[in-house]
């Protein structure tokens, strides 16, 4: 892989009408390339009535998610997100393959880089390095399969130099030093 | 009646004996004895209003109070109010609500960078081990972790991790995995080892 390439990460959460998102693109090594994070967004009593039920699926999927992707000067080679709502629009917004990776406490698979199915559709684990429990990978639906192989070979390429889901620990990291920052 | 007084004087003074006469006393009816009851209506003191239409009322003129046919006298009651009266004109503004406005991302690459990369002990899914001494154990294992690029290591002896800093322009990507030994004797100090 050129040293270049990226790997993206996007979260996006909140509650009580409060909520942020923010994005961190790493190399191969987890060293931070680009990191864009939004305000928290609280809306209007008034906002939250006219919107209804729409009112979170709009301020994820379209405000912040397309704000935080329009945004970005790295572009990775592969978007991964913790949240299965961001997936679809991800995949059609963010110009690159998208996954929601997870750990997962299944014994681990026969050889580093063996993908398996699952029953769940677009489900399957990938055994992305040697000292650790396979990871849950969940594509959009309508993924192709040879979009499914690519993006795992990205990421058992990544995790013999960093640990794939780590860099979502250090976002959260990151907010909470900006926000007692800002407090402060 | 002259005969009897002279008859009762002979007789009295003759024979020393006077009439005494019988009567007998008896009473044909009692009088009647009759309890006095009053019988009292009740009368609920209320007043029944109604409304038939909604409609512009002057209460002070055609408001009429009746309980059981008894009339109140308008001066009795002391209504308030008045005509109401229909808005005819409305004084109000028509505000447009604005779509919830698109958000600024902020850059803040310098703060995440300074914000060290954590790895977990995976001793127990290594199975590589180095080679130690007699005495020796391994206690940890942390990787993979890009030696070259290295700025500094802190041990999180609480949570059990390792804290990587990296240098951001180093161009070194090859990686090796750092073991924690430890010899089993009492103030040892724990060891570093790259494999």
């Amino acid at each position: 892989m050129a040293n270049n390439s990226g790997i993206g990460y996007i979260t996006i959460d909140g509650n009580e009408g409060l909520i942020r998102g923010a994005l961190l693109v790493v190399d191969v090594r987890g060293i931070p390339l680009d990191f864009r994070y939004t305000d928290y967004i609280k809306p209007t009593k008034l906002e939250r009535i006219l919107y209804g039920n729409a009112l979170d699926t709009y301020l994820k999927q379209e405000l912040i998610l397309q704000s935080l992707l329009d945004a970005v000067e790295v572009e990775p080679q592969l978007w991964i997100c913790s949240d299965m709502n961001l997936l679809t629009p991800l995949k059609e917004n963010g110009h690159v393959k998208a996954v929601l990776v997870s750990a997962s406490t299944r014994q681990p698979l026969e050889n580093v880089g063996s993908i398996e199915s699952t029953s769940e559709p677009n489900v399957f684990y990938l055994q992305a390095d040697g000292v650790s429990a396979p990871l849950r990978l969940v594509f959009a639906a309508g993924t192709r399969s040879d979009e499914i192989q690519n993006s795992a070979a990205l990421l058992v390429e990544a995790a013999g130099t960093m640990e794939i889901t780590e860099p979502f620990t250090r976002i959260q990291k990151a907010l909470a030093s900006l926000a007692s920052g800002t407090e402060g | 009646m002259a005969f009897e007084q002279v008859k009762n004087f002979v007789s009295r003074h003759v024979s020393r004996r006077i009439d005494v006469r019988f009567h007998d006393v008896q009473i044909s009816s009692f009088p009647e004895i009759k309890t006095k009851r009053e019988k009292i209506s009740v009368y609920p003191l209320k007043a029944k209003t109604q409304v038939q239409t909604i409609k512009p009322l002057d209460f002070k003129t055609e408001l009429e109070c009746k309980v059981q046919g008894f009339k109140f006298e308008q001066g009795l009651l002391k209504v308030r109010g008045g005509f109401i009266k229909l808005f005819t004109k409305y004084d109000f503004k028509i505000r447009k609500v604005e779509k919830i406005k698109p958000v600024r991302p902020k850059n803040s690459l310098r703060q995440i960078i300074t914000i060290p990369q954590e790895r977990m002990n995976r001793i127990k899914w290594q199975k590589l081990r180095p080679r130690v001494a007699p005495g020796e154990m391994v206690i940890a294992w942390y990787g993979p972790i890009v030696e070259s690029a290295v700025l500094k290591l802190v041990l999180n002896k609480q949570a059990g991790t390792l804290l990587i800093w990296y240098d951001s322009r180093s161009r070194k990507f090859s990686t090796r995995g750092l073991f924690l030994c430890r010899k089993l004797e009492s103030g040892s100090r724990p060891e570093w080892r790259w494999v």
